[in-house]
């Protein structure tokens, strides 16, 4: 009786010091949560959401800072998983930061640009190619369509276009 | 199972499930061949099967001959004209989706002179590829894949022809091994030649016994023998790509595989024989067989279509419709699609058009609940769960249809034509492979712009990074050039 109890004494503490160990020592992945956030958001990165992307929203939500209801280009559809993912209640789409967004890809009027990087540096993921003083362009096919590039643009060259119409598959 | 082949032995596998050809809609036998006369329009789409925009290369109101090229894209093989004539309107169609390019014909049927040398003194793969492309071959068996897709890739074993129908009421394939034999035989030598391969089978159904003599004596007459001819049973869908493979070899292609990974290479005999027509006889794609059948029309007819006939044109050759006319249906009465009209013309990809009487369609009894019964696993020639998949795709269980390889669905119809429910299963199978293919896409868009957003924000930290050092070098060189003066100071 006394043997088999310390025994199993004996297992408990060495199973608890090995798992202290482990987790001391095994690299830890506190970003799956967020990581997890992150794929079920569209990847728009427009910052319709008050955040400055995609992952920085992902990152609010899972230190519970933001709610789950702020991406309207993932729609009512994203709200939904996350609520499934999070084990939340689903609720409306908040639109009040929302700007209508036409969902295509932005084309720039090459001959009215005047090369003045504004719309490259607004770009989160790079799409625009130019150079300062010189004319810029938009790569179709990375364009994520988050409009953050028609405002900065001091000549309003910019304009969105469907996807079709632009070339892009 | 064994069927002799000139001494040779192929072993034929256990067949796939699908259904015998009494559980069919009944083949009229093999229609006659014939040419349609030249029709006044002719109408290309320039949208492609894969969502791709040909762009055009003439102008509305240019003059083109016969095998000009129309249109052409970076991916997708080009269009040529099929016969001479002006190009009228790039315009849309009221019907269908997407521009058209229509060219109104003169009559003469000019061709166009082509500065090519053909057969090209030596080929090799890449220029038979490239002839190929520029030939504008898509697989004519009707997905319309880019032929030259399947055969670039390096190692190819055995080339497989297709000859067995997949549609039972589609006959163009077994016209043209009946009619033009040795343009396929040909077609498949070049390739067997070109790309060093090893072995060919040329797969027809049992039943089709013409297709089998006239092989057979096409093959007695050159006198090669590097193309076996072997019989595949008559089991709806024989003609499936995977069925057929597995038919011939015993191999599976896994789901979402190409037979090419197995060093096997499918091709069509039609697409073959476009070959041999583009290498030997300097043509384009411009034309193609089509099986005009069903009880709607008053003669059924295999025709020699111009690409870009008005449906409605051959209709007319065939006699017009009958009283009884209920259904217009490209691709047959199995795995066909209901076209919205007679207006729109023969792509590469149509090879059959069905008019359905109204004593050939089935009225299908009123839609009951699933019974669980599995008929449907029975019959399923892909080897999938039909009423699982039917289950998790009404519910909206993306994961769990694309764990049970919703993609990999054919499309073929059996586990319709069994279910004793009448469920209407394919319809919701295309529907939801649609939805999965379009998530599918949205999630590789997604993917790739938060790699380009993270090596942005990668690139905005190095870009700081590199300002601070050099800020902080700059910093010490004045530090450094003001410790000099003072230490020169100091001993001066």
């Amino acid at each position: 009786m006394l043997f088999t109890l310390s025994l199993l004494f004996l297992l408990a503490f060495v199973s608890g010091v090995v798992l202290d160990l482990l987790t001391r020592y095994l690299p830890q992945s506190t970003d799956t949560l967020v990581e997890r956030i992150d794929a079920v958001l569209p990847q728009i990165q427009c910052a319709q959401c008050g955040y400055p992307g995609c992952r920085p929203y992902a990152r609010a939500i899972a230190a519970n800072e933001a709610d789950i209801n702020r991406c309207p280009p993932g729609g009512q559809d994203t709200v939904e998983a996350l609520a499934r993912l999070l084990g939340a209640d689903s609720k409306p789409l908040d639109l009040h930061r929302a700007t209508a967004m036409t969902g295509g890809v932005a084309v720039i009027d090459e001959a009215r640009c005047i090369g003045c990087t504004l719309c490259i540096q607004a770009c989160p993921v790079d799409a625009i190619v130019g150079a300062s003083r010189y004319m810029h362009t938009v790569i179709a096919t990375e364009c994520t369509g988050c409009e953050l590039c028609v405002a900065p643009c001091p000549v309003d060259c910019i304009v969105m276009q469907a996807p079709s119409q632009s070339g892009r598959i | 199972m064994f069927r002799q082949t000139k001494g040779k032995m192929v072993p034929l596998h256990r067949h796939h499930n699908g259904l015998a050809p009494a559980d069919l809609p009944g083949s009229s036998g093999l229609p006659p061949l014939a040419i349609p006369p030249l029709p006044r329009h002719l109408l290309f789409p320039l949208i492609q099967s894969r969502g791709m925009t040909l762009i055009p290369r003439v102008e509305p109101g240019q003059p083109v001959l016969k095998g000009q090229l129309l249109a052409e894209h970076p991916d997708h093989p080009p269009q040529h004209a099929s016969s001479s004539g002006v190009v009228a309107t790039l315009d849309s169609l009221p019907l269908a989706t997407g521009p058209y390019l229509v060219i109104t014909t003169d009559g003469r049927d000019m061709p166009v002179v082509s500065h090519l040398v053909n057969p090209p003194p030596v080929l090799t793969p890449k220029i038979l590829l490239d002839r190929i492309w520029q030939a504008g071959i898509t697989g004519l068996g009707g997905a319309g894949f880019p032929t030259t897709g399947k055969l670039d890739s390096a190692g190819i074993d055995t080339l497989i022809l297709n000859g067995a129908e997949c549609e039972p009421l589609s006959s163009c394939d077994q016209t043209l091994l009946v009619r033009f034999p040795h343009r396929v035989l040909a077609g498949a030598r070049l390739l067997l030649t070109t790309f060093n391969i090893r072995r060919c089978l040329l797969a027809i159904e049992a039943d089709k016994t013409a297709s089998w003599d006239a092989l057979n004596a096409a093959v007695a007459c050159s006198g090669d023998h590097s193309v076996q001819i072997v019989r595949v049973p008559a089991r709806y869908p024989a003609g499936g790509e995977k069925q057929l493979i597995q038919a011939l070899t015993g191999m599976e292609v896994p789901h979402g595989g190409h037979p090419q990974n197995l060093g096997l290479v499918c091709l069509n005999v039609a697409t073959v024989a476009a070959i041999h027509d583009a290498i030997h006889w300097n043509s384009p794609l411009i034309s193609r067989l089509v099986t005009l059948t069903g009880q709607g029309i008053r003669q059924p007819y295999n025709l020699w279509v111009r690409l870009g006939t008005p449906i409605s044109e051959l209709i007319k050759y065939c006699g017009g419709y009958t009283g009884e006319a209920v259904r217009l249906v490209q691709g047959g009465a199995m795995m066909g699609y209901p076209l919205a009209s007679d207006q729109l013309p023969v792509t590469k990809s149509t090879h059959c058009i069905w008019v359905g009487g109204s004593s050939e369609t089935v009225e299908v009894g009123p839609e009951q609940p699933c019974i669980r019964c599995g008929t449907c696993v029975d019959v399923c020639p892909a080897g999938l769960l039909p009423q699982e998949l039917y289950r998790h795709t009404k519910a909206g269980q993306r994961e769990q249809a694309m764990a049970l390889h919703l993609a990999a669905c054919i499309e073929c119809g059996c586990c319709d034509a069994v279910c004793p429910s009448h469920i209407p299963l394919v319809r919701q199978f295309q529907t939801a492979k649609r939805q999965q293919a379009e998530w599918l896409a949205a999630q590789n868009r997604a993917n790739h712009a938060k790699t380009r957003y993270q090596a942005r924000l990668a690139r905005k930290a190095r870009e700081e990074q590199a300002q601070q050092d050099s800020a902080r070098r700059g910093k010490e060189a004045i530090q450094d050039a003001l410790a000099r003066l003072k230490t020169r100071r100091g001993s001066g």
